[in-house]
């Protein structure tokens, strides 16, 4: 039956042997589920055909990119086809002068930074996972990074799209010019669409000129709600920091126990930075410094020496891999990653997700992109364990509730997949049934990435098998 | 299939995020594109492997097989998982139950016929002088592949006036934890013996697969003398010689990554070549010649276009030489080059030989 396929692609670019399928069944998220056979187009044509044909065979198809995502998205949950799109990864041009770049989807975050520094450009919303995550799963996700406070998300840097659609049909999306408003805005509705609606072949992304300079602080608080309180006042006051990160006393001690890094163990740490020309990074980052001290922050550094700028994001990007050392018998499993709320909620959050992890008998600690609003959860369970997911279970339920109680919403960049599904239906319920009409208009057969997002599992424990071997 | 090797790992296995920093710069990954070519997938299919969720096969085997065991993945890892000793269990539980690939147990019987992974009738070394400050030990693939590198290293040696002495070597067996293989207990034996018996008070070795078994193995931790490699040797002792040549450097993946010797070679190499140029990856993010972990053996072509990518990146930078300090990584870009191909590979002692023979300049 593969035949066909295996024509399309060539035989160097297909598999159906277990042990390829075993390895494509699985992303960062907590599941896994065997393809029946993995394709690696070179090209549009390619993607086209294999479209066509799966539409025609009603064959299931997972786009997949570097497989970080979080949340399943590339996760075959119903086998079929996945398209493993990384060897289309051509940057095809770089206009300065636009201030525009087109590039394939399987182009790796920093390897098109990399050719842009060479222009003094960059491409701002890097995510933690930029050294290897593809643009193509970063506008599927609308993922975005650390400096989002200030740049924003990877929707506001797509200008362009091409797609080809679940029947296989290609469309171009957007203009290749800075600003639009000739009609829909239909490349937007691609953004975060989780691969659901059609495969990016090409994007057309906006770029931004390098700052001239960056500067870095790391502000120590022995209170939480403090600190909590220091960066919506630094958000309140209009300042404009690069970014705005913070951590908890979880993450620091995961972090010490990691790396030995001899952070304080206090009950928070937060980062920021600015960037920009030297006369204002040296006035934004006075005053931080002051909003941090107003609210007893008892350290503070700054720097702008780049190898200590980098030492202190060092401990930052060390936090979501240290969590699971924090006990030996306990490891980080990815379920409430980035819940998101209005950034004067933000402490009320953290200090109420404590609570509901002590109440649920688990560990969770927070960090994250503060000055969004966006908490990372690590959730740390012995992940073999059946009882400690039943907790777990809880907890998230719990933790969902409370995110929307305080208006915020169920992922702020990871996007929905399958873990967040169940949560994500309640908040969208008013929405739910345009979804449902614009994927039946555009994948009548339902063959794009099926039962995902709107379309997901309402328990998202045995939506497909864990990656884990739980005993009972 | 039984694990009790994997077991000890399962927590590294439990705390991999899956988030692929592996794959950045996996030269088999490079190569051949699909992930299943990358640490991350052994991960997965270590665990599969031990929770009983997937079967040996074929295919499982030789994706544990065609890692070089470079160790770039350790570097990248941002949880710091142990890559490399999930891998080495997973191969070792693999031989246990009886999957392996023939070379790798051919070489395990030709160490133990005739004390070198060639099986190759020994070669009688010169017993250079009985008593001296160094025990020189050269390993298989200098002995019987790259002899002229050898003899030109020994002269160099001489010549500089380092008091040396060799003796009856056999394979040290560091490549067999590696293909998860034992050792020959009797060969370790037999080398710690001999070494004793030099009276030297420390052991010098420019294969840096055999300094770091020497030094960090547990079989050797009894070894008593303090184990130096050459390149620590050379950057105290006076050079005198220059050369003109545009010269780069390539780290081994065992003596940079695993040994952690990154700035003794290249201060040597700058104190005789003044138009020094470093690769575009070098020092621990430096890309493996792709001879180690036994994929030479069992994957030549692979383990060829690896060293072809790397041989590029010397010529990229229009490099006239380019140095390293082991014999494998010597002998795997000796085998990729190119006859059009201009650019020279040496040893950085053999180089000095021959410059302070009066030669390349
Ligand atoms: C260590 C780590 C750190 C992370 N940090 C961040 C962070 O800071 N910010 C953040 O936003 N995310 C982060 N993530 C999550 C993830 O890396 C991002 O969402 C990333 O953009 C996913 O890219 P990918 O290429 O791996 O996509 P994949 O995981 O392969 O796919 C993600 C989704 O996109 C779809 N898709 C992929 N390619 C295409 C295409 N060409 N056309 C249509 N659909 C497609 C897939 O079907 C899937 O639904 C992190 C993950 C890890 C493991
Ligand atoms: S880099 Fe480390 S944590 Fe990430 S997938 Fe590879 S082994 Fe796992
Ligand atoms: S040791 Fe080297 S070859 Fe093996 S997976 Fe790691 S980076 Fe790749």
């Amino acid at each position: 039956m593969f035949e066909e396929l295996k024509d399309i692609v060539g035989g160097e670019n297909f598999s159906d042997s277990l042990t390829e399928r075993y390895i494509y069944s699985s992303d960062a998220s907590i599941y896994q589920s065997l393809p029946s056979v993995i394709l690696r187009p070179g090209n549009t044509e390619e993607v086209q055909e294999i479209l066509r044909y799966a539409n025609k065979e009603k064959i299931p198809v997972t786009p997949r990119g570097a497989g970080t995502g979080e949340v399943g998205g590339a996760v075959p949950i119903d086998g079929g086809i996945v398209l493993d799109l990384k060897r289309m990864n051509k940057i095809k041009e770089i206009r300065i002068g636009d201030l525009l770049c087109r590039v394939e989807p399987g182009v790796v975050n920093d390897e098109l930074n990399k050719e842009l520094k060479k222009f003094g450009f960059f491409f701002p919303p890097t995510p933690g996972s930029g050294k290897v995550c593809t643009i193509g799963g970063m506008i599927a996700n609308n993922a975005s990074g650390m400096r989002a406070v200030k740049y924003g998300a990877t929707r506001d840097f797509v200008l362009g799209l091409k797609v080809v659609l679940p029947q296989g049909e290609l469309v171009s999306l957007g203009t290749q010019t800075i600003i639009h408003s000739s009609g829909y805005q239909l490349e937007r509705l691609m953004v975060g669409s989780e691969g659901t609606l059609g495969v990016i072949v090409e994007a057309t992304l906006r770029l931004k000129p390098l700052p001239e300079k960056r500067a870095v602080g790391r502000a120590m608080f022995y209170k939480l709600e403090e600190a909590g309180k220091a960066i919506s006042a630094i958000v309140a006051r209009g300042l404009t920091p690069s970014a705005l990160e913070f951590l908890d006393e979880i993450v620091i001690k995961s972090i010490n126990a990691a790396f030995h890094s001899g952070l304080p163990e206090i009950e928070a740490i937060v980062l920021f930075e600015c960037d920009g020309n030297k006369v204002s990074i040296d006035d934004e980052m006075d005053k931080i410094k002051k909003v941090c001290q107003e609210f007893n922050s008892f350290r503070i550094d700054i720097s702008n020496d780049p190898k200590e700028m980098e030492k202190i994001w060092e401990a930052r990007n060390a936090a979501f891999p240290a969590t699971s050392r924090y006990q030996e018998d306990l490891a980080r499993v990815t379920l409430a990653e980035d819940v998101t709320v209005p950034i004067s909620k933000l402490s009320e959050l953290i200090v109420n997700f404590h609570r509901i992890a002590s109440e649920n008998g688990i560990i969770i600690c927070t960090y994250g992109h503060a000055g969004e609003g966006l908490i990372h959860t690590s959730f740390l369970i012995d992940p073999e364990s059946s009882q400690q997911w039943e907790r777990a279970k809880k907890a998230v339920a719990e933790a969902f509730a409370l995110t929307q109680s305080l208006r915020g919403t169920t992922s702020g960049e990871h996007g929905i997949g399958i873990t967040k599904a169940p949560y994500f239906k309640k908040e969208r319920s008013e929405s739910l049934e345009m979804m449902r009409k614009i994927k039946k208009a555009l994948d009548p057969h339902n063959i794009l990435n099926p039962h995902k997002l709107m379309d997901a599992p309402d328990d998202f424990f045995t939506a497909t098998q864990l990656r884990y071997a739980i005993k009972e | 299939m039984e694990t009790k090797n994997l077991k000890k790992w399962k927590k590294e296995m439990l705390v991999c995020i899956r988030c692929a920093y592996c794959l950045e710069n996996c030269p088999v990954y490079n190569q051949i594109g699909w992930e299943s070519a990358g640490a991350r997938a052994r991960m997965i299919l270590s665990y599969g492997l031990l929770t009983k969720d997937i079967e040996c096969s074929d295919s499982i085997l030789e994706k544990f097989f065609q890692c070089t065991t470079c160790g770039q993945c350790e570097v990248n890892c941002p949880a710091k998982v142990k890559i490399l000793e999930v891998v080495k269990a997973s191969r070792k539980d693999l031989v246990e139950n009886g999957h392996y690939f023939p070379p790798h147990q051919l070489m395990q019987e030709a160490v133990k016929k005739s004390g070198n992974v060639y099986g190759e009738e020994k070669k009688e070394k010169e017993i250079i002088q009985k008593s001296a400050e160094y025990a020189l030990f050269v390993g298989c693939v200098g002995t019987y592949r790259e002899e002229e590198s050898v003899n030109r290293t020994i002269k160099l040696l001489k010549k500089l006036g380092v008091s040396f002495t060799r003796f009856d070597e056999l394979c040290c067996g560091g490549v067999f934890p590696d293909l998860g293989f034992e050792n020959y207990q009797e060969n370790v034996q037999h080398n710690k013996e001999e070494i004793k018996k030099t009276g030297a008070k420390k052991l010098l070795t420019i294969c840096p697969m055999c300094y770091k078994t020497f030094k960090n193995n547990p079989e050797y931790s009894d070894l008593g003398l303090e184990v130096v490699h050459i390149t620590q040797l050379l950057n105290k002792l006076n050079i005198q010689v220059k050369t003109e040549e545009i010269v780069t450097y390539h780290d081994p993946c065992d003596l940079g990554r695993h040994s952690g010797i990154y700035e003794e070679p290249r201060e040597i190499i700058k104190k005789f070549a003044p138009h020094f140029v470093e690769m575009e990856k070098n020092r621990e993010n430096a890309r493996c010649c792709g001879a180690g972990g036994g994929v030479r053996g069992s994957f030549t072509r692979l383990s060829i276009d690896m060293a072809k990518d790397r041989l590029k990146e010397a010529l990229d930078k229009k490099a006239d030489v380019l140095l390293t300090e082991c014999f494998s990584c010597l002998h795997n870009f000796k085998n990729a080059k190119k006859r059009k191909q201009n650019i020279k590979i040496y040893n950085i002692s053999e180089y000095l030989s021959i410059l302070m023979e009066g030669g390349e300049k």
